[in-house]
């Protein structure tokens, strides 16, 4: 069984200085059920990924904490250990190093910083991690590319116009999945939360 | 190229504790205080230098990361454990350069056990979880050192007059939390320890009987 109580423990203590780590987590929808969780990191700088951010998929299986939860970019990322396809990460404390005294929290860390130490040799996608070892300028134009067209968009003035939303009385984890299915649209968000 | 010191001043703010007398790195995301006797009188010491390494942010979050490993607490003693040598080598020694060679340095390190021909995934031996003592929790052992006084597993506190289990290692957990680890890694959680395999041949071992009472397995 999912450990409820320590899940709960670990949202509120990610959020609480997510300003300086530059992660975060919350519920992924409005429901309330603790085993979907959407996570976000900001893009290290001096990386190309400088300025994005990125949404990150939680899934906490029923083996939590003695199970890895299972993590999956939602944004759009070039990077060799990232598939550029599906957003599958190759990272081995998600996998047989996990440990259940990691949490949510230093596993997104932990993404962060594969983020800034690409490891090409160990691949997730072929295809990027070829380009980084033959054509490395190549590669860090096109990750920023996608890091301006994936994980900027959307996320210009995002927390602005959740504020704005919560305020007029809607659920913040709605919010925030309303206004990611639609892109960051703030009126087509409302027009839905609205409808909703 | 930024000097050690500087790097080291981002990484460990260094402070001294009155109290013993020495130069220590309190445990972050605490109120501040000693990590050796949990003392409060502590004296900011860390010398204010600007950073002019890029990735001392990232530097930064991994050291927090570390941290939240509790590697800040761990027994200098322990002078085998890899993840405390690694510490020792590439935080507290001597991070010179600004590449991305020690970042990925700093993230091999947390990836012990995973060079070819180490044993993975291994779940204890029966009689090394049997041979776990049980200790009642003492005032001393709450008091002193912190991370002894938290199940890094259920996040609760482990308070004095409870009973708990203890690892070689001397970290403790309640029962309940660690049993479902232990069925699946012959690991401390925390610092990775192992287990001594005292499971002979035709020992059972743990795993196969947790799964079966509640399939964490799977
Ligand atoms: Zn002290
Ligand atoms: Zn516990
Ligand atoms: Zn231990």
């Amino acid at each position: 069984m999912l450990d409820v109580s320590r899940v709960q423990k670990e949202l509120a203590d990610c959020n609480k200085d997510k300003a300086i780590s530059g992660v975060s987590i919350d519920l992924h929808g409005g429901d309330g059920d603790l085993s979907h969780l959407a996570g976000t990191i900001s893009g290290p700088v001096g990386t190309p990924y400088e300025g994005g951010t990125f949404r990150i998929d939680v899934r906490l299986p029923s083996g939590y904490p003695f199970e890895p939860p299972k993590m999956q970019f939602v944004t759009k990322v070039w990077h060799p250990n990232i598939s550029s396809q599906n957003g599958a990460i190759c990272l081995d404390i998600l996998k047989d190093q996990w440990s259940p005294a990691l949490t949510l929290k230093t596993a997104l860390l932990s993404l962060q910083a594969l983020l800034s130490a690409p490891e090409p040799d160990d691949p997730q996608d072929a295809v990027v991690a070829q380009q980084y070892l033959r054509d490395y300028p190549m590669f860090v134009a096109t990750a920023r590319y996608w890091t301006e067209t994936f994980a900027k968009r959307a996320s210009v003035g995002i927390e602005e116009k959740v504020q704005k939303l919560v305020e007029m009385g809607f659920p913040e984890a709605l919010v925030r999945s309303t206004l990611d299915s639609v892109n960051g649209d703030e009126n087509m968000a409302l027009e839905k939360l609205c409808s909703g | 190229m930024s000097s050690a010191g500087s790097v080291r001043g981002t990484l460990a703010p260094s402070y001294f504790c009155r109290d013993c007398n020495r130069s220590v790195t309190p445990i972050p995301a605490t109120q501040l205080s000693c990590p050796l006797c949990h003392g409060g009188l502590l004296e900011d010491t860390t010398i204010p230098v600007p950073n002019p390494n890029p990735h001392a942010q990232l530097f930064d979050f991994i050291f927090r990361f570390l941290q939240d490993l509790d590697l800040s607490n761990l027994n200098p003693e322990r002078s085998h454990d890899p993840l405390l040598q690694f510490v020792r080598d590439h935080i507290n020694g001597s991070i010179a350069g600004s590449g991305s060679v020690e970042i990925s340095v700093l993230i091999d390190g947390v990836r012990i056990g995973n060079e070819p021909g180490t044993h993975r995934a291994l779940p204890a031996a029966q009689s090394a979880v049997d041979a776990l003592p049980e200790i009642v929790v003492s005032e001393s052992l709450v008091s002193v050192g912190g991370h002894e006084a938290w199940c890094s597993v259920c996040r609760d506190e482990v308070r004095a007059g409870a009973i708990a289990t203890q690892m070689p290692c001397g970290h403790v957990y309640h029962r309940d939390c660690i049993l479902p680890w232990l069925a699946l890694r012959n690991s401390c959680p925390v610092c990775r320890r192992e287990l001594p395999a005292t499971g002979a041949v035709g020992d059972g071992n743990v795993g196969q009987q947790i799964a079966e009472l509640d399939g964490v397995i799977g």
